[in-house]
């Protein structure tokens, strides 16, 4: 058997042995018109669960929402009330699955070509905190199964993936208890480690959420000085660039290059018009400046400031609003054969009289200089003359319908390399069985590599910014909605039950104290940003509470935080499940 | 009455799983993969049937991309893929998704074809849904007439052959569907077939496969079609293109700017909103040069003589305006330096979507004046009447830089609200759709009730929303991209399982049976209503070019068409008529099909 999460549903619904029946009161006319099993039943099913659960998720408590998993909830419910044999098991199973698989594709997506850079800056340190909760929390676990005997490794597997909300941990764990155990497992699985994971699963999220509000007191956070303290970090690094009119006073100006004099210091500024007596002219990099002449540049403040030092003086005019034929114009970059070039090699300033000085990729601004590779939705800040702009913009092809094309067949090879590479044992040394990255954690790595490599010959694994949220808003939606329809039989039933409780208290110390112990100690020692550090906790945890960060914050960086731990401590976490399972049993 | 949806899988799946020898050469190829891998192609679990339907996808859009002389299947090849990989599984013995190996594989085959197509007819109404009901007013109720008789001719074909030509019904609306390319009503028909007549189920994939055979030529017919009626007129491309830009344009003018200095002596020290014609003009004045300042055309901002005005608005009405104030003037007020400053700002808060511009009350509220709505490419006057703000739309507003800043926080003005798609309404008009789909509305002398079936319930609830376009704090407004993802998405996985579906037995039919017969009715019933009405059109209604072209791909509910149709004008100009007829032409095609299956079931009952 191959699929892990498959396997275990039928275990999850086995917790209780109440027979799962049509209830008796529903009325025959709804039945008639949706036959049960029937697909137009599922859909309406799933539509009411989604529109429901998103409405109690939007409920603002305090400026707190439940957000995207409330569908969980509502799926909780409304499975308890139509059973799996109105519903048809193998499809809410499929719709679960495949939700996940197009939501990890989609943030893997997204997060593709910013995650080596986030990794090389804040990476190692990000990465070793989240390490440190997913093994703070394994310990735990593990703690618990050996002195409690009634939940042993079994009970302790499922309690890990569940305090931390992560499924597809549930879902190794499990398949680890099927190669330790063999055909006792299920039987295994439905007595102690499913119950353990649905009864822990919502406190996983409110734990996320918990820990962020007390250290946000315990601190006194105010959430914009942080997300201005982060906007300085990052403009430190990155400036926008700045413009100059320079007039060249120095005398050694004469009879150099516009070339030479961009090289004169170094890189870091564009030279993109030049004032020759009356007339502006495009700075071609070959044009002879001479004394006198007022040259336009574009770059960071202190290269502007190092460039003004040599060449001249800085004056108010401005050469941009000047009568001329030069005009500037931003240029999408869509055509497939600049994609990876850089712009020396499209050599635009000696073929077409175009200077390109800045460079937009997202929300970061930056000078364009000349060994930038270009990437697919870039934008350009294109100078010249207009026909020049004409010929440049279609070289680099300029078309926004290009850009919002959704190009679906690189998202299905993804998806078939990623389920692929998801079922691909690993073995490892020293383990009894191989490891597998699931259903999961495979596609994402397919995608973070495919977004990386930005295009393979005509496949641009380019996806459109609100395509992708789609996808993924849709993903997690619809996976949410099956873990809910699928557990809600057995939910409340084990809810209900003195083991219910005392599963739920355990559950909440695995989930509550790794994230305020790094917490604490980030803050304390590390003075990490705040902000960083929601999104750190959410990451490490996997968990869609990162949305509730944005409720207080406009700021990126949670984000970019959450992504920089997501794929480590996906992997991570799959990994450690088996791991309890394979090492510990038996001891 | 009402069968369990699966069992016609499983009927047709005994009948299906006959032939299962594995050549020696795939065996032993199959046992030189690692086991895992080998496991994951040929037993069934989720991430084998994630796989297939991604293979399926992935090839199927790679064949659509092939061109041949410019044509191409564009995604139809899905549908052949699928066929292809059936036909070769069955062949090998490998039991791919097949019913007999798992019927669980079938309810899920079953789930994501359907739920693929309320996905694509969703995205579909909710694109064409805000022009629909209006151009159903203007001349669209001519197009629509024309792409309602194509869809009623082709139907009449339909039962002729099935009459006549010895066809099964089955078949007959299968070729229904597949020579028009319309997917929904394949579904549509094939619900009405289980319910018709008992016996009547296990000819579902019968029509499947006539809807496969008669794909091709529905693409290749309406593209023939289309360049038979430009060779018999010997049509100009040019000359088309200039009459329907002309007569777009009189219909909404593009808006230009103008300085124009006051020498009318009679408005000196009016206010500007008391001078004559500004709003039969539809002009709004933004800037005032006063002496070498430059003050915010506000209302009560009196005129003086020598000043001059910078007015925006449509060619015809700047004309005129200009006339009753005075002469062109040489300054441009926009480059003498002020404090004024011109800004785009994005509506995304949901709760000025439907208002005028007048009710935004801009001036009043954060002192800047709107000069122009702009939607997609198009600006539009605020002062015209009926222009209605919608989610997305961008204000181009003249103020000064604080106020301005101020106007759009207030509006919004937020891209990542605008491309963060919205889930719940999603998911609303689905349920919706499913339930408005499920009802079934009993015709006399039916043996069964007409129904809009999971296609045209969602479909008619979309564009309705989409119309309506707010409801509550809910807003059904999808950004194109993502809109064009899920809709791509849909159509896909929909294709892939009707080829997956089908394929074990289309090659069969193809060559044993009576598929070549099948083949040669198909091109009848696209090419003959098509060809009717296009000649038609031109002759006695004198209709563009374009706009014929853009109304045989509507009447097709065909995409590719419409993609062949902008190569072959090199203009978006038939997209505009393809839009109009689309909705409409869906819905009849959705339940004629259905018609002709209730009407003539027990007929057939007799007959076959």
């Amino acid at each position: 058997m191959v699929d892990g999460i498959l396997d275990l549903a039928p275990a999850l619904l086995a917790v209780t042995a109440e027979p799962a029946s049509m209830p008796a009161s529903a009325p025959s006319v709804f039945f008639s018109l949706f036959p049960p099993a029937s697909v137009a039943l599922t859909v309406l099913a799933v539509s009411i669960v989604a529109v429901s659960g998103l409405a109690i998720g939007s409920i603002r408590l305090r400026g707190f929402a439940l957000g995207i998993p409330g569908v969980m909830f509502t799926g909780l419910i409304v499975g308890r009330l139509m059973g799996m044999s109105t519903l048809s098991r193998p499809v809410v199973e499929f719709i679960r699955d495949f939700g996940l698989i197009l939501f990890v594709y989609a943030v893997g997506v997204q997060v593709g070509p910013g995650f080596v850079a986030s990794l090389r800056k804040q990476g190692l340190r990000l990465n070793a905190l989240a390490a440190t909760i997913v093994l703070l929390g394994a310990i735990l676990s593990v703690g618990m199964g050996l002195i409690i005997p009634s939940l042993g490794i079994s009970g302790a597997a499922g309690l890990f993936a569940g305090a931390t909300t992560n499924a597809p941990a549930f879902g190794s764990a499990g398949e680890a208890l099927k190669t330790v155990h063999g055909t006792d497992a299920i039987a295994i699985i439905a007595t102690s480690t499913a119950p353990a994971f649905a009864i822990t699963y919502p406190f996983g999220l409110f734990g996320v959420i918990l820990a962020m509000v007390l250290l946000r007191a315990i601190f006194r956070v105010n959430p914009q000085r942080e997300a201005d303290e982060i906007e300085r970090q990052q403009r430190g690094d990155r400036v926008t660039p700045a413009t100059m009119n320079i007039d060249l006073v120095n005398p050694n100006m004469e009879g150099l290059t516009v070339k030479g004099l961009e090289e004169l210091h170094g890189t870091g500024v564009v030279i993109s018009r030049v004032l020759h007596g009356v007339v502006v002219s495009v700075a071609r990099p070959d044009l002879m400046l001479h004394t006198r002449d007022v040259i336009f540049a574009v770059g960071e403040p202190k290269a502007l400031e190092a460039l003004r030092l040599i060449a001249g003086q800085q004056i108010s005019a401005d050469l941009r609003i000047l009568g001329s034929h030069i005009t500037s114009r931003q240029i999408l970059v869509t055509h497939p054969q600049v994609l990876g070039k850089t712009l020396n090699e499209l050599s635009f300033a000696d073929r077409l009289g175009v200077t390109i000085t800045r460079f937009i990729r997202g929300e970061l601004q930056f000078t364009a200089v000349s060994d930038i590779r270009l990437q697919f939705g870039d934008r350009v800040l294109a100078v010249g003359e207009d026909e020049a702009l004409d010929e440049a913009a279609k070289t680099l092809g300029n078309s926004m319908r290009e850009l919002n094309l959704p190009r679906l067949l690189p998202i299905f090879v993804g998806l078939a390399l990623g389920v692929t590479l998801g079922m691909l044992p690993l073995r490892v040394p020293g383990l009894p069985v191989p490891l597998k990255l699931g259903l999961a954690a495979g596609p994402m790595v397919v995608a973070i590599l495919l977004a990386r490599l930005g295009r393979v010959r005509s496949l641009i694994w380019y996806m459109p910014f609100s395509a992708a949220a789609l996808l993924r808003e849709l993903g997690i939606v619809l996976f949410l909605i099956g873990v809910g329809l699928l557990a809600g039989e057995g939910f409340f039933a084990t809810l209900w039950s003195t083991t219910g409780l005392y599963l739920l208290g355990l559950g909440a110390i695995v989930t509550f104290v790794p994230l305020i112990a790094v917490g604490l100690f980030a803050r304390i020692f590390l003075k990490s940003n705040f902000l960083q550090l929601c999104g750190l906790l959410a990451g490490s945890l996997t968990s869609p509470s990162l949305a509730f960060v944005h409720t207080i914050t406009d700021s990126e960086a949670p984000a970019v935080a959450f992504a920089t731990v997501y794929p480590l401590t996906m992997i991570l976490r799959v990994l450690v499940a088996q791991l309890i399972v394979l090492l510990f049993t038996g001891s | 009455m009402f069968l369990d949806m699966s069992l016609s899988y499983v009927l047709a799946s005994e009948a299906a799983t006959q032939v299962t020898t594995r050549p020696a050469v795939l065996t032993e190829f199959l046992a030189t993969l690692p086991k895992w891998f080998g496991d994951l192609l040929t037993l069934a679990s989720v991430a084998h049937i994630m796989l297939v339907l991604c293979v399926v996808s992935a090839l199927g859009m790679a064949l659509g991309m092939i061109k041949f002389r410019g044509i191409s299947l564009g995604i139809g090849g899905v549908l052949f893929a699928g066929i292809a990989l059936a036909h070769y599984a069955r062949q090998w013995g490998i039991p791919l998704l097949d019913p007999g190996a798992d019927p669980k594989n079938w309810h899920v085959l079953h789930f994501v074809q359907e739920f693929g197509l309320i996905l694509f007819v969703y995205t579909i109404g909710i694109q064409v849904g805000p022009g629909f009901f209006s151009s159903l007013r203007k001349d669209g109720l001519k197009l629509n007439l024309m792409a309602a008789s194509i869809v009623v001719l082709g139907a009449i074909i339909a039962v002729c052959i099935f009459k006549f030509a010895n066809v099964p019904l089955a078949a007959a609306v299968g070729l229904f569907s597949g020579s028009t390319t319309n997917t929904p009503s394949l579904q549509a028909a094939a619900e009405a077939l289980k319910l018709a007549e008992v016996g009547m189920a296990d000819k579902v994939p019968m029509q499947q496969n006539a809807y496969a055979m008669a794909y091709p030529f529905g693409i290749l017919g309406i593209i023939f079609t289309m360049l038979l009626i430009r060779g018999v007129f010997k049509i100009s491309l040019e000359k088309e293109q200039s009459e329907i830009t002309k007569a777009q344009a009189s219909r909404r003018e593009p808006l230009v700017m103008a300085d124009i200095e006051v020498k009318n002596s009679a408005i000196v020290g009016l206010p500007l909103a008391k001078l004559p014609e500004l709003q039969a003009c539809h002009v709004t004045i933004s800037r005032v040069l006063k002496g070498d300042k430059v003050v915010l055309g506000a209302p009560k901002v009196t005129v003086g003589a020598g000043d001059v005005l910078h007015v925006v608005g449509p060619q015809t009405g700047v004309d005129r305006f200009r006339d009753k104030i005075g002469v062109a003037s040489k300054i441009d007020v926009r480059t003498v330096h002020s404090p004024l400053t011109y800004q785009k700002i994005l509506v995304t808060k949901g709760e000025f979507v439907g208002q005028t511009v007048e009710e935004l009350e801009l001036l009043e509220r954060h002192n800047v004046t709107c000069t122009r709505v702009i939607r997609g490419d198009i600006s539009m006057s605020p002062m015209s009447s009926g222009v209605h703000i919608a989610y997305g739309d961008a204000l181009g507003v003249v103020g000064e830089e604080d106020d301005v800043k101020e106007a759009a926080a207030a509006l919004g003005n937020s891209v990542k609200a605008l491309n963060h798609p919205q889930i719940v309404p999603i998911f609303v008009a689905i349920a919706l759709g499913v339930i408005l789909g499920s009802w079934a509305i009993p015709l006399p002398n039916l043996p069964a009730p007409v129904k809009l079936g999971l296609a045209g319930g969602p479909l008619v609830v979309a564009l309705i929303l989409s119309r309506i376009s707010k409801v509550g704090p809910l807003i059904y407004y999808l950004p194109q991209s993502a809109n064009l993802a899920l809709r791509e998405i849909g159509i896909v996985l929909f294709l892939a399982c009707v080829g997956l579906n089908c394929g074990g037995d289309f090659v069969k039919t193809l060559t044993e049976g009576d598929g070549l017969k099948w083949m040669g009715y198909a091109t009848l019933i696209t090419f003959l209503p098509i060809a009717i009405v296009g000649f038609f059109a031109r002759i006695v209604m004198k209709t563009n070019f374009m706009t014929i072209c853009g109304l045989l791909s509507g009447s097709m509910t065909d995409p590719p068409a419409l993609a062949f149709a902008g190569q072959v004008t090199g203009s978006d100009a038939p997209s505009v008529a393809y839009s109009t007829v689309y909705p409409l032409t869906m819905i009849l095609r959705i339940f004629l099909a259905q018609t002709i299956v209730l009407v003539f079931a027990r007929a057939a009952g007799t007959v076959n």
